[in-house]
């Protein structure tokens, strides 16, 4: 063949050694903190204070995680990471799946269902996103105070799907006004019901949101800090905050090792949903975006 | 015996009236469609009858029954959509027996009853696909199979062909026809295509601005034109419309700015009485110059094969011929024109006064 063709060739396999190459360093620059955390928590203190923080654990030891996990010492109680792990966990879950239900249901009222003044409610929703998390502490605390919730991780759950239902009915309007209407009218005139047609055609239709939704409310509620430290009191704290005081609570010296085991202990679900669910948050997002 | 009764149905989008009371009976089993340009309130009007839109004021009958506030799943009518609406996360299996499902039909009656309507459909080979995976004319049977399966009172269809290309359409047009023929459910049909309207219907309803302008069967509107708007919208090529006037002798009709006479005949009118003249292009025939009415300079042929249509201005006329014969004339060629019948149409009422036909009385 010519070698026109070939010349193309070579520069286009070029060019992609040099888009790989690239790739590879970014990944590498972004995996390097990782790596020094998981190198750090795997070490003795001993080592750590002599050693340089490249260097590979010599000595593997899974001590530092078993003291963040169940050892350790957060103000008083020397008890780990582990109950407040738990507390996370009951806090998540909840409010992770209500807000992401009502997102859902708000956002086929919002486009399907509608009634006189949506577009209003739907702008308060929007409008209740950009609202700053500092500017509402005070009011929503005379709230849960008033509530007799104070304190508890039940008023924390609270103030995460107040404060997601913004977001997730969002995400579920966009997607659901890209379905066509006629589907919601075929089924009304097959003799379905609102939540007929909603459990058995909106909801398994939406799956890809669902995970987008599911993703974006874990992620900041299970992150989340400023609530955890405002709200929750003593023995509710979230797992954020046990780290922090955790983290600020050593008593002869820093324990680098175990503050690393309990950060990524702390960060693990979060990383966990983007391994599991990564690609359907993609896919969920460009849906809609692009017309099918 | 009437199935549907649509009484005085009215309805405002907020200051635009879309229907400005519309009636309508509706024998049972009987075939209507409701034809009409597009923005004229006919979809409005089905969507009412459906439950899925409500009226402003006026009532729906069905079987003597008022269902005008009844919700739409309840009215027991199965609706064919444009848009076909499939469910598109459940195979096609699945879209058949979701209606059945959530009404708490008899699975093994209703697995028997998709696998017939399949089979009528030729859909047999389709079931386990999901409705991204057909084509447009699948789909389309697909949304009407689910439309069977309801075994409704009443079929509507919105605009269901339209959305297919032509040669779909035709053939789906049997389909539904044929249907019609076996089950004998009182349908209610909505389209802008006269050539589905004339082939599917036993009355048509032809809608205009909100109005009903003429109900009837289709070769009688097409013969008995009510207005000139009907007698415009059906045909194709579109009837030709002249203005003119009786002249003083009350015996002729004189096409206005123009030299073109026809004799009147059938009905007397006054002298200077204006009219409008409504003449079908089968209606004029190319003929000698002994003959003939009028010469007339030829524009633009389309030569289809079967049929050739001439476009033609005679003294700043604008005529349509419709013929069998293959016609070879260029632009600018002279052509004799013999009309053997028209429509008389009062100019300031739009109503039909009378027909003459020049074939029966020469």
């Amino acid at each position: 063949m010519s070698t026109n063709d070939n010349i193309i060739y070579v520069s286009g396999k070029l060019s992609r050694f040099f888009i790989y190459a690239i790739l590879l360093l970014a990944t590498l620059f972004y995996l390097f903190p990782l790596y020094v955390m998981l190198a750090t928590s795997f070490k003795t203190l001993d080592e750590i204070r002599i050693g340089d923080m490249l260097a590979f654990p010599q000595f593997f030891t899974l001590d530092s995680w078993v003291n963040a996990w169940g050892k350790s010492c957060i103000g008083v109680e020397c008890s780990g990471l582990k109950g407040y792990f738990l507390n996370s966990i009951k806090m998540a879950l909840p409010a992770v799946l209500i807000s992401t239900i009502l997102g859902a249901l708000n956002g086929f009222i919002l486009t399907k269902w509608r009634f006189p003044g949506h577009t209003l409610i739907f702008g308060l929703m929007l409008f209740g996103c950009f609202i700053p998390f500092q500017s509402i502490l005070i009011p929503m605390a005379l709230v849960l105070g008033k509530l007799k919730l104070a304190g508890g991780i039940t008023g924390l759950i609270i103030v995460h799907i107040t404060y997601g239902i913004g977001f997730t009915t969002l995400f579920f309007r966009n997607y659901y006004i890209n379905v066509p209407t006629e589907i919601l009218n075929a089924a009304k005139m097959e003799g379905a019901g609102f939540f007929t047609i909603f459990l058995k055609i909106f909801v398994p239709a939406s799956l890809p949101i669902f995970m987008v939704s599911i993703i974006w409310q874990f992620t900041n509620v299970w992150n989340d800090f400023l609530f955890g430290v405002s709200f929750a009191g003593g023995k509710n704290y979230p797992v954020t905050v046990a780290l922090n005081n955790l983290i600020n609570s050593t008593t002869s010296g820093k324990e680098y090792n175990v503050d690393m085991a309990a950060a990524i202990i702390s960060a693990a679900p979060t990383l966990l949903v983007y391994v599991l669910a990564g690609k359907y948050f993609v896919r969920g997002l460009l849906a809609g975006s692009v017309k099918k | 015996m009437i199935d549907l009764e649509i009484k005085n149905i009215k309805k405002n989008f907020e200051k635009t009236n879309i229907l400005k009371g519309i009636n309508l009976e509706i024998n049972k089993g009987e075939f209507i469609v409701i034809l009409g340009p597009s923005g004229c309130g006919k979809s409005t009007l089905l969507r009412i009858v459906a439950g899925l839109e409500t009226a402003s004021s006026g009532h729906v009958f069905l079987t003597g029954k008022d269902i005008t506030v009844l919700p739409a799943r309840e009215r027991n009518m199965a609706m064919v959509f444009q848009s076909y609406a499939l469910y598109p996360h459940l195979k096609v299996y699945d879209n058949f027996s979701y209606g059945p499902n959530i009404r708490h039909e008899d699975k093994k009656q209703t697995d028997k009853k998709i696998k017939e309507t399949a089979a009528v459909l030729n859909l047999e080979d389709q079931l386990m696909k999901y409705p991204k995976q057909l084509s447009g004319g699948q789909r389309q049977r697909v949304a009407l199979g689910r439309a069977m399966l309801r075994n409704p009172s009443c079929f509507l269809f919105d605009e269901p062909l339209s959305n297919l290309d032509a040669n779909l359409r035709l053939i789906m047009r049997r389909k539904i026809f044929s249907i019609h023929q076996d089950l004998k459910i009182t349908t209610l049909y909505v389209t802008h295509d006269q050539l589905e309207a004339m082939t599917l219907a036993n009355r048509i309803v032809l809608m205009n601005n909100g109005y009903v302008e003429q109900i009837g069967a289709p070769l009688d509107i097409y013969d008995k034109p009510k207005n000139i708007f009907t007698a415009k919208f059906l045909g194709s090529p579109n009837i030709t419309l002249l203005d003119g006037i009786i002249d003083a002798s009350g015996k002729n009709i004189k096409v206005i700015n123009s030299k073109i006479v026809f004799p009147l005949s059938g009905v007397s009118l006054e002298a200077g009485q204006e009219l409008v003249l409504g003449i079908r292009p089968e209606d004029i025939l190319v003929s000698n110059k002994n003959e003939a009415n009028f010469p007339a300079q030829v524009e633009f042929i389309e030569a289809t094969g079967g049929l050739s249509i001439i476009y033609a201005s005679a003294e700043g006329c604008d005529i349509r011929i419709s013929t069998t014969k293959r016609i070879s004339a260029t632009l600018g060629d002279t052509l004799y024109l013999k009309v053997q019948g028209m429509h008389l149409f009062d100019k300031k009422t739009s109503q039909r006064i009378s027909t003459i036909n020049y074939q029966q009385n020469p």
